[in-house]
């Protein structure tokens, strides 16, 4: 007897193998097994376990609405508010007529383009039974009244009807910031999408995978206590809700329903299909969106291919009548349809009528299968008197907050009941915290990793901030985090904007009223203030100090309200319980009584000024110092040399920096000297990393310039014009430069018939020698540049030139001493040429072949 | 011998347990890793976005931003990098590659974008230089740095970079030099003073240079946007690629000639200049498509190769020609073009159609750690590709970095040559094709598109037409098979599809999509 049973099990489950892999495997992995006993044993424990299984895949609940779940079901909220609640997330005035605004219906996702979007095996199964397909649907039952033979053809009817329902997928535009794979949605990764599921948001909502593994952080001190309570004790300590696990919002059945492209181009854009926006923006690029869509349907063994059915026009007619005479049409837009049949108007709703939607349905009417404490909670509303109660702003953001299950990721502080007991909802909750990881592996708590509680945060945030914050072209504030705050269009969040500031009842000082007025007094003890402590956790406009991972104080005034600023940097933990921010201001005292005199109140004024100015002041000291350890070029042993664009020699610049503290700009466009300075040399970031090439500026001091013109001529002995450069140009070669063995560069160029070398190097700290080597070229292409006149040395430029001594002459602030003049006399034939913009101290140069002339400039 | 028969019913439980534990995996199409697997042999994150205007290197390491790559030898790879430093690195064939060394050869380089071992030196071209490197006193690191050839505008636009070099059989060098975008303030100083058609643009921008054996800096041709990749075919014949963007409808190869035009018009600028191949152009067509454009501008030339936006890449880069001789696959003579955003590399073969070259791209390989912005063969015919995603974006999980393609030896399944016909096309595949699909012309799609010659941001792709296939004709060894169609245009792209063909082995293609430009069809 008992083993025919178990044949007849193994019989019932040979089919249902097939349609899972891993049972298929764990059924013939009983082969495997020594004897047929204990084959026999195996199977009937998978027997069990499938049938488990399955039951779990079909169990039917009522329908899911998060914020009723988790507040609802626990006492954590009003029946009438819960009831609320339930009305709009049924979408219960899509048919039934009312005024008030927060019953505005959910409504379902939107059917226009179902026939490029979902399986119609699917689409059938669900129209058959809605809760079965999708266990927790907010879709009620509307065929439920039908036996199988009518139903069939009435869904025959509604997909005929819906399969003209097709539009496009929108074309995901690709820029040079946005990759788009041709066919992205087929080119995800899964291992890649389990991770971002993990770790984005989804499993906020969403079931997590139990296997994922997770960076888990050290627990906190409430977390650790928790775990260590009974559920008694946990009441008493008012914990309980902190405690509970928080129930997960239910996918149904993606892998039947969607296609590749499908699921992945409603990830990308959830509002596009869902209007009601409950599923958020993930902010999701292309191929994240494909890498997600991989590892939801991972299962999916086959591509669903939307049958392209000859639709019977009569049955298509018939199905458009029946969309809107079964009201489909009240929630779910669709082209071409007439519009919605209402039902009795909210008002005249008796709920003490035998068959309501709540209760028993009647043949048309929607079946949601609720259960009691869901028709108790609706019913409450019904039957108060008070129907259209004007709610004040901290409900009007409570409600939206419901609505949207802003609560998955935030806690806020609620008013709980209708008699004023407050108390602080949502936030991820205990069991869901692990997904929630930091970009780096550095604990700052949870403070660090999870998303921020909003109590206050109206008062907190300023208006455009505030707006700002759902919007999807702001980049992440908290870059620190994995998780994203999820993007909405304006219209779906107008609430939380407008009423969240009245709610947290923010004040409206402005910024002089708080901090009076910005000076450079103020400016510069607000840039000492933010090394005192700041920058150990702060970036300053993405500059840090090593392994500091936290928010950037850039931008900071155009974000927060200057009152709140104020306060929470006079006492953090008075505005944030368990902040790791520590007060700077102990007892209201400052630890600097040398900055503005010990003015607390000056002293964060001048933190908000330094701040919001910060484009335009220098990094704390102590970031400027890692940042330029990093980048600015420190000669030591050997010269440096940097090739970039410079503010005074061009974008043929060569920068040459030496150990001994002197250092020069060569333009190697215009072939001459541009400038030179002192001290610190060159700062090579932007040089070598920044994308729009910014000039690099000397960062030394006693920085001098020298004017522009060509550095050599050809002239007759009576000329004493100069020639412009532009006329000269074409004369000169650049040839580029030679290091010797002590890494001093020499510039090699051409000056018609002339090979020239030109090197120049410091004087210790006095200034540089700039030496001349001069050879006459005699090859071809020399000869064909041969010049006639004497070539002649521009050895020192300036406004306005003072003579000395035969061999000195000072100008421009720097004195200029002819060292040598070699192949000739002592350079005796010097002269100065004197043009209205400058004055040049030349030495012209006899016909010898090889030529040298040394100068040296002291500064 | 005669099985026991718990060992058979073992056997069978083992064999089920595979078919079905695994059969899914093997039902999932072929992957490209399949046949090319893909190392890294150094690769980083940086810790800031790629467009972060405080763009930091990871923390850890050289900023491996690879610029440039030349092989020294058959085991030392020199390669540039952005910050403007050449490196030389050793041990960059092991597997996995744990040990290599990098050694510093030169530095101060203002942004180069090329490296190429030639004439006893290391020569890269920097934003105002060709500059010839060399050792000369025997320490291994760079003791003179020689300028090669100069003599282009740099305004100090950030867009004006110089790419190669790389040398023709003529020994010629060649230089791409990107054109400006917008120049403002100071930079307007040093653009060509009264341009012709009002085109504010410094001297050269927009054109390709050669350096000759001689050393004369020679402009032949221009009209560049964003030539961002150079490479010499077999035969030694210069090509560039040209990135999607103003005046460029998409992506797209060239083939480098004296006087020829490509597509940007601001390149025009330097007409005027002496030793410009370029004269007498009045008026530039805009808002026309393609082939209209051709018509009003006689200089413009079609580009061998259009790589369709998306489709086939979203901004080419490097050009690198096959020559291992079997040893990279079956592709020997054709180019692999590298992709920047996309992360990826695709593929290119070209032929002779009335004496000019076109040709057809086909997605090769995707999944590189970051943007592919340079490539070189190695010695044993790996592909190394050199990454790097600052200023831009690019998939893949890395900044910068190294990485290698290996050939696994498997023969991948994929159209290895298209050649246009008289009346279609002819395709060649790397392995012979079940005769039934591939001789089934509804195993194949063909859709026909031009773009328009505007100065806006690229085009989108018009004049769409699909075009009936009426055979396909299998070759008796199987290899081959001949598409008749009608409806074949001049100057469109061509778009096959071919899905429908299974090989021999009865495995579909692993990129059924081709693209072939038909600038001209054979007489």
């Amino acid at each position: 007897m008992r083993s025919r049973v178990q044949v007849a099990r193994i019989v019932v489950i040979l089919p249902l193998l097939f349609t899972s892999p891993a049972f298929a495997n764990a059924f013939f992995f009983m082969f495997f097994l020594p004897s047929w006993r204990s084959r026999i044993r195996f199977v009937l424990g998978l027997s069990v376990l499938l049938a488990a299984a399955n039951a779990h895949g079909q169990a039917t609940s009522p329908p899911f609405v998060a914020g009723f779940e988790r507040f609802a079901r626990h006492g954590d909220m009003s029946l009438a508010k819960a009831g609320d609640l339930l009305v709009s997330e049924l979408s219960c005035v899509a048919c039934h007529e009312s005024g008030n605004p927060r019953w505005k219906p959910k409504r379902g996702p939107t059917l226009v383009g179902t026939a490029n979007r979902f399986s119609e095996k699917w689409l059938r199964e669900y129209l058959d039974d809605p809760n079965g397909k999708k266990s927790g649907t907010t879709m009620p039952h509307m065929l439920g009244h039908l036996d199988g033979g009518q139903r069939q053809t009435v869904i025959n009817k509604l997909v005929a009807f819906l399969g003209t329902q097709k539009k496009p997928f929108e074309t995901v535009r690709a820029t040079g910031a946005v990759a788009v794979m041709h066919e992205f949605w087929n080119q995800g990764d899964p291992l890649r999408g389990r991770n971002l599921y993990h770790t984005v948001g989804c499993v906020a909502c969403h079931q997590p995978d139990a296997k994922q593994e997770t960076n888990q952080t050290a627990p906190t001190a409430v977390d650790q206590m928790i775990s260590q309570l009974d559920s008694e004790e946990l009441q008493e300590l008012g914990l309980l809700r902190a405690a509970r696990r928080v129930a997960s919002v239910p996918h149904g059945d993606l892998v039947g329903k969607y296609t590749r492209q499908s699921l992945a181009m409603f990830l990308l854009r959830p509002d596009s299909v869902r209007k009601g926006a409950r599923m958020p923006n993930l902010r999701l690029s292309p191929s994240e969106a494909a890498d997600v869509t991989a590892y939801l349907l991972s299962e999916k063994r086959r591509e669903v291919s939307i049958k392209e059915t000859l639709l019977d026009p009569a049955m298509v007619e018939e199905g458009r009548s029946l969309f809107v005479e079964l009201r489909c049409s009240n929630c779910h837009e669709a082209t071409d349809v007439t519009s919605p049949r209402m039902a009795t108007p909210w008002d005249k709703l008796n709920p003490e009528t035998t068959h309501t939607c709540l209760i028993r349905p009647a043949a048309v009417m929607p079946d949601y299968g609720l259960d009691e404490l869901q028709v108790d909670a609706i019913k409450s509303i019904l039957e108060s008197d008070s129907l259209i109660v004007e709610m004040d702003a901290a409900e009007r953001v409570h409600h939206r907050m419901l609505q949207l299950n802003c609560y998955a990721c935030h806690q806020r502080e609620t008013e709980l009941t209708n008699d004023g007991e407050a108390g602080v909802l949502g936030g991820v909750g205990r069991y869901r915290k692990a997904y929630f990881e930091m970009v780096e592996q550095v604990d700052l708590g949870d403070e660090g990793r999870l998303p921020p509680p909003l109590t206050g945060v109206g008062s907190k945030l300023q208006p455009k901030a505030l707006k700002a914050v759902f919007d999807q072209r702001t980049t992440a504030y908290r870059r620190h985090m994995k998780a994203r705050m999820p993007a909405y269009h304006a219209n779906a969040v107008k609430h939380l904007v407008e009423n969240l500031p009245v709610a947290d009842q923010a004040g409206d000082k402005s910024e002089s009223l708080v901090f009076g007025k910005a000076s450079d007094l103020m400016f510069r003890a607000g840039h000492e203030l933010s090394g005192t402590g700041c920058v150990e956790c702060h970036l300053y406009r993405g500059e840090s100090l090593p392994g500091v991972v936290g928010l950037d104080l850039a931008g900071i005034t155009s974000r927060v309200r200057p009152e709140w600023v104020h306060d929470f940097v006079l006492d953090p933990g008075a505005l944030k319980s368990r902040t790791r921010m520590p007060t700077f201001f102990p007892d209201g005292k400052s630890n600097r009584p040398d900055l503005l005199e010990g003015d607390v109140e000056k002293q964060i004024a001048s933190l908000w000024f330094y701040l919001k100015d910060l484009t335009n002041q220098p990094l704390p000291a102590k970031i400027e110092k890692v940042r330029s350890q990093n980048y600015e070029l420190r000669p030591a042993g050997r010269p440096v040399v940097l090739r970039s664009f410079m503010q005074d020699a061009g974008t043929h610049a060569i920068a040459v920096g030496f150990p001994q503290q002197t250092h020069y700009s060569f333009d190697s466009e215009k072939i001459r000297l541009a400038s030179a300075w002192k001290g610190r040399f060159i700062d090579a970031r932007g040089t070598w990393f920044e994308r729009f090439t910014p000039p690099a500026d000397p960062l030394g001091e006693s920085l001098v310039r020298f004017p522009q013109g060509s550095p050599l001529a050809l002239l007759d002995s009576d000329n004493v014009v100069w020639p412009a450069w532009k006329n000269q140009e074409a004369l000169y070669q650049f040839r580029g430069y030679q290091l010797d063995s002590k890494g001093v560069p020499t510039f090699l160029y051409r000056f018609a018939q002339w090979q020239i070398e030109e090197r120049i190097e410091p004087l210790e700290r006095r200034g540089l020698r700039r030496q001349w080597k001069i050879q006459r070229v005699e090859n071809e292409a020399a000869k064909a540049m041969d010049e006639s006149g004497v070539l002649n040395v521009c050895i020192h430029q300036a406004k306005k030139l003072d003579r000395q001594t035969t061999t000195q002459v000072n100008g421009g602030g720097v004195q200029a001493q002819l060292a040598v003049v070699r192949g000739q006399d002592n350079g005796s034939g010097n002269r100065i040429i004197k043009t209205q913009e400058s004055e040049r101290w030349v030495v012209p140069l006899d016909g010898n072949d090889q030529q040298m002339v040394v100068v040296e400039y002291v500064w | 011998m005669v099985m026991q028969r718990s060992n058979l019913m073992q056997f069978i439980g083992v064999l089920a347990f595979f078919l079905i534990g695994f059969g899914p995996m093997s039902r999932m199409t072929a992957a490209e890793k399949d046949y090319y697997r893909l190392l890294s042999v150094a690769t980083s994150k940086a810790p800031t976005e790629s467009r972060s205007k405080n763009w930091k290197p990871s923390p850890e390491g050289l900023p491996l931003e690879i610029s440039g790559m030349t092989f020294l030898d058959d085991q030392r790879l020199a390669v540039a990098i952005r910050k403007g430093e050449i490196w030389i690195l050793d041990g960059v064939y092991d597997e996995p590659a744990v040990n290599v060394t990098y050694k510093r050869f030169a530095n101060a380089l203002h942004e180069p974008l090329g490296l190429l071992q030639h004439d006893g030196a290391l020569y890269t071209a920097q934003r105002s230089e060709l500059t010839k490197i060399r050792d000369v006193d025997g320490d291994d690191i760079a003791d003179e740095y020689l300028t090669a050839a100069k003599g282009w505008a740099v305004t100090g636009h950030y867009h004006e970079y110089a790419f190669g070099p790389k040398l023709d059989a003529k020994g010629n060098l060649w230089l791409t030099l990107n054109i400006g975008m917008g120049l403002k303030g100071d930079q307007l100083k040093r653009a060509v003073p009264d341009p012709p058609l009002g085109y504010r643009q410094g001297r050269w921008r927009g054109w390709g240079m050669v350096v000759t054996p001689q050393g004369t800096l020679v402009p032949m041709c221009a009209g560049m946007r964003s030539p961002a990749g150079l490479g010499a075919n077999a035969a030694g014949d210069m090509f560039y690629t040209d990135q999607q963007g103003n005046w460029v409808a998409t992506n797209s190869l060239h083939h480098l000639r004296p006087g020829v035009f490509f597509h940007h018009a601001e390149a025009l600028a330097s007409m005027n200049e002496p030793g410009s191949t370029i004269q007498g152009v009045k008026k530039v067509p805009a808002g026309v498509p393609i082939p209209e454009a051709m018509k009003q501008f006689p200089q413009l030339r079609p580009p061998a190769v259009w790589f369709p936006y998306k489709r086939a890449g979203q901004s080419p880069t490097d050009i690198m020609l096959d020559t291992s001789d079997g040893k990279f696959g079956p592709f020997a003579g054709q180019f692999f073009v590298g992709e920047f955003t996309q992360a990826g590399v695709n593929r290119v073969f070209l032929e002779k159609v009335g004496g000019e070259y076109q040709g057809v791209c086909f997605p090769f390989r995707s999944g590189f750690a970051s943007a592919v912005l340079r490539l070189a063969q190695g010695a044993d015919g790996s592909m190394f590709a050199g990454l790097t995603n600052r200023g831009w974006s690019s998939l893949g999980n890395a900044s910068y970095g190294l990485q290698r393609l290996v050939w696994t030896g498997k023969t991948p399944f994929e159209i290895q040559e298209m050649r246009a016909t008289k009346d279609g096309f002819e395709l060649l595949f790397t392995l012979p094709v079940d005769p039934e699909t591939a001789g089934d012309p509804a195993s194949y799609t063909m859709q026909s598109h031009t773009y328009l010659y505007h100065a806006a941001y690229g085009s989108d792709e018009i004049q769409k037409k699909d075009l009936n296939i009426s055979s396909a004709i299998v070759s008796d060894d199987g290899r081959r098979v001949r598409l008749v169609m009608q409806g074949l245009r001049e100057l469109f792209v061509h778009a096959l599809k071919a899905d429908g063909v299974r090989s021999e082995a009865g495995k579909p293609l692993l990129h059924p999509n081709a693209y072939y430009t038909l600038n001209r069809r054979p007489q």
